[in-house]
Formats: C-alpha cells, sequence, structure tokens
C-alpha cells in the first residue's frame, strides 16, 4: 500500500549511505577566500585572490554526486558568499534537488535575502565571533557585528531556518554571555565550541592562540552552564560522570568517508575538511572513482588502540581528525583530547558537589 | 491533477524519495519516502484528473483488486492533498 514515511530522514539516509557506501552528504568548500581574518581559521587563505574551480567545475561535481545518491550538501568556504558567481551556483545546485545548508560569517548575507527567499536553504550556520563591531574587530579584523545582526534578523523574517556556531578563543572568550543572550533573545540555537583544531592544510600552529586542554574544558562548561537551566545541565554533568562505554572498535567514528565526503576549493576530496589526508582528484577521475578511493581508504584508517580501553572512551569526542590534526598520525593520541576530557570529568564532579 | 509543489523525485540506492525544492521547502522542511507503487503514482498524477482515473492506472500495473487500487491511491491523494502538494479533488 502506498504510505509516507517520516518527513525528515537524515539519520535513516546516513545509515543506509554507510551501509551501501552511497555519499548521502557533503560539502562543497567554494572558497578559502574570506573577507574576515581570524587567526584561528583552519582555512582561510590570505594570499589566494581567485579560486581555483569555476562554477562550471562545481556543477560538474555536483551532478555527479546527485547520480552518485548525495541529497545533503553543505556550501561552505572561506566565505561562500563572496564568490561572484555564488547565486550561479546555488540556484542551479537548489534547483537539482539537494537539500542545501550553507556556513557563512553572515556579514554578506543581506545582498542574498531575495534569492534565498526564493530557494530556501535548509538551514543557514552563522559563525557568531562576538557581540559588538570590537570584539568582531579584534578577532576577525572586520567590525561587521551590526552588519551580521541585522541580516540575521532579515532571514529569520522570512523564516530560513538558522543557527550559530560560535569558535571561543581567549581573544572573545569574555563575550560569552552577551552571545548567549543573543541566541536566547533571537531564539536561534548556539552551537559553540572552545576546541580549535590546529590549522594543518595551512601548515600552521596555532599553539598560543588557542586554550589549553583544561582551559577549553573550563570554558565549554562555563558557557554551557550559562546558557542551560540548572537541572539540564546537572543531568548532563551526572550522565558523564556515569562514563558510559565507549566504541568498541577503532574505526572511524563519524560519517566521514562512509556516507559523507568533502571536496576543498582545491577540488580535493577528503572524507573531512580537518583532515589532510586521505585525498582523491574527482575533477581528473571522475566523482565516482574518487568518492570509492575515499572510502577505500578511510576504511583502513585506525584511531588509537589506546582509545578503546580509556575509561573515558563513553564521553570522549576524539575522532580521526583530531588524532591527525593534534599528533600527524591517525593512529597516535592526541594528548591535547585527553587532557580535555579529564578536564571535563573532573568540572562534572565538581559541579555536582558544589553548592548552587 | 496539478502538483502544487516544485518536488523533486530522487532515487537513493532502493529508496524512492521527494524532495521539496525552492519554496516548497519552506512548507515541507523535509523529505518524503515513497514507496515503489507510491513513486508510480506520483509519477501519473499529471496525467489523470481523478482518483478513478488514477486509480485505474494502479490496478493496470500492480497486481491488485480495483477496490484496493482505488482504496490505495485515494489515501494516497488525501495525503497529498493533506500537505497541501496537490489541490483538494
Amino acid at each position: 500500500m502506498p504510505d509516507f514515511a517520516e518527513p525528515l530522514m537524515v539519520k535513516y539516509l546516513h545509515e543506509k549511505g554507510a551501509r551501501e557506501g552511497i555519499p548521502v552528504s557533503g560539502t562543497f568548500e567554494l572558497t578559502q577566500r574570506c573577507n574576515f581574518n581570524c587567526e584561528m581559521c583552519y582555512v582561510h587563505d590570505c594570499t589566494q585572490k581567485t579560486d581555483p574551480l569555476s562554477a562550471r567545475d562545481w556543477l560538474n561535481l555536483a551532478q555527479q554526486a546527485k547520480d552518485a545518491g548525495t541529497v545533503f550538501l553543505l556550501l561552505t568556504g572561506g566565505e561562500p558568499l563572496l564568490r561572484d558567481d555564488f547565486e550561479r551556483i546555488y540556484t542551479a545546485l537548489a534547483k537539482m534537488g539537494f537539500l542545501i545548508s550553507i556556513n557563512t560569517n553572515g556579514s554578506l548575507i543581506e545582498k542574498y535575502t531575495k534569492l534565498f527567499d526564493e530557494f530556501p536553504p535548509v538551514r543557514i550556520n552563522i559563525s557568531l565571533y562576538g557581540a559588538d563591531n570590537s570584539a568582531y574587530k579584534k578577532l576577525c579584523r572586520n567590525g561587521a557585528f551590526d552588519k551580521v545582526l541585522s541580516s540575521v534578523k532579515k532571514i529569520k523574517e522570512i523564516g530560513i531556518s538558522i543557527r550559530f556556531n560560535t569558535i571561543f578563543t581567549p581573544e572573545n572568550i569574555s563575550e560569552y554571555k552577551k552571545i548567549a543572550d543573543i541566541s536566547k533573545e533571537l531564539g536561534i540555537p548556539l552551537k559553540p565550541t572552545t576546541y580549535t583544531y590546529p590549522p594543518v592544510r595551512l601548515g600552521k600552529n596555532n599553539e598560543n592562540l588557542r586554550f589549553s586542554p583544561e582551559e577549553a574544558a573550563e570554558y565549554i562548561s562555563l558557557v554551557d552552564e550559562y546558557r542551560f537551566d540548572k537541572d539540564f545541565y546537572l543531568e548532563r554533568a551526572k550522565k558523564l560522570l556515569l562514563l558510559p562505554k565507549g566504541p568498541e572498535e577503532n574505526k572511524v567514528r563519524c560519517r566521514a568517508g562512509k556516507s559523507s565526503f568533502w571536496i576543498t576549493a582545491d577540488g580535493i576530496m577528503r572524507p573531512c575538511g580537518m583532515m589532510p589526508e586521505p585525498d582523491s582528484r574527482p575533477l581528473d577521475e571522475g566523482f565516482e572513482k574518487a568518492w570509492q578511493a575515499i572510502k577505500a581508504e578511510t576504511e583502513k584508517i585506525r584511531l588509537p588502540e589506546e582509545c578503546l580501553t580509556c575509561k573515558y572512551s563513553g564521553i570522549c569526542n576524539v575522532c580521526a581528525a583530531m588524532c591527525r590534526a593534534e599528533t600527524g598520525d591517525f593512529g597516535k593520541t592526541p594528548q591535547y583530547i585527553c587532557r580535555m576530557t579529564k578536564h571535563l570529568f573532573t568540572l562534572a564532579e565538581r559541579s555536582i558537589c558544589q553548592p548552587w | 491533477m496539478v502538483i502544487k509543489k516544485d518536488m523533486i523525485l530522487r532515487q537513493i540506492g532502493d529508496d524512492i524519495i521527494l524532495v521539496p525544492v525552492g519554496n516548497a521547502l519552506k512548507d515541507h522542511n523535509g523529505l518524503f519516502m515513497l514507496t515503489e507503487s507510491a513513486c508510480f503514482l506520483w509519477q501519473k498524477l499529471p496525467e489523470c484528473s481523478s482518483v478513478h482515473e488514477l486509480a485505474r492506472k494502479l490496478y493496470d500495473e500492480y497486481d491488485v483488486s480495483e477496490e484496493q487500487a482505488f482504496a490505495d491511491t485515494k489515501e494516497f491523494i488525501d495525503k497529498l492533498a493533506e500537505l497541501d502538494i496537490i489541490d483538494k479533488l
């Protein structure tokens, strides 16, 4: 009998993709260029003045990805809206039947309000770096906060789903309450992080720009304590203290290279944008062949054996990309992540014991 | 029957899904999964002006009784109308 299933099937399709080797989701990193210049960025390349791939290249890749089964597409950068041909690329992708999400710093959205009204993305993820122009100037070298906030309000008005992504660093952590307040006031969910990947793709080191592992744990706890109500926060801490069982295999744990791919601004396919390897070249060898190569190489990746027996493995967010970025090797234990996780556990213990 | 919303039929492995495009995404921020027979009905919708006509096509294509074909087709059409994807007949 004909019937409809549940309308949202993201999880189902990803599980199916991983089981059958179908790349149901992908990321197109449309550019490495950006109108911001955040020091902690893993991808922004100030030296690039043009984009290596043309609109035609991206649409060619998109058609092949669609044929291979891709449904969900994330457009990211750099700042993807910086491309002169963004509207052309976006419109064509939307008409092809992709469900599109966009990562943007939000400073250039206003120009595209009409486009997003006509072809709404599934969600726009806006990186929110601070709560006023001077905070933006300090971190992003661009005092664009007012512009970002005004654009956010406009696209919210036309009914587009938005999420704020905030990377907290020593430069903007003082803004955390104000950022959480903006999120609450506008009713827009906030996804904060205090962990920044070493920018291995740029061959740079960010040790002096990021928190120590203990600080990263302290601050994310502080942010969560502020934005969540006490009961929820404590409930989460209690769950963490139970030390749930971790994964039983040391293979890649996420969707990267199993049901998901990433294509960099220079046309290289990877399992995930945070990994500098493995890679394949879909423009040269064709999307399907490149995807098969990425899948095969991802299957070979093994995370550290030590993680399997670690008592914190069930509360640890370690992933293959972190291991590779932190240590240069997928199989080496990233001490930064170990220290951060252990400290999160200690903080959870403290939060349960402290008088509220 | 006129499909009011812009939807694209996609095959992902052996699954058939309908993806809303453009403004349809504002009303349907998700995907619809179709069975093989629902997919058949969807593809025949524009050629038919009544549930009976569409049910007849289902009956001709699949090994079902006329009554079952009509009941299934009506259920499918009612669901589409409820979701405002087609006008209620």
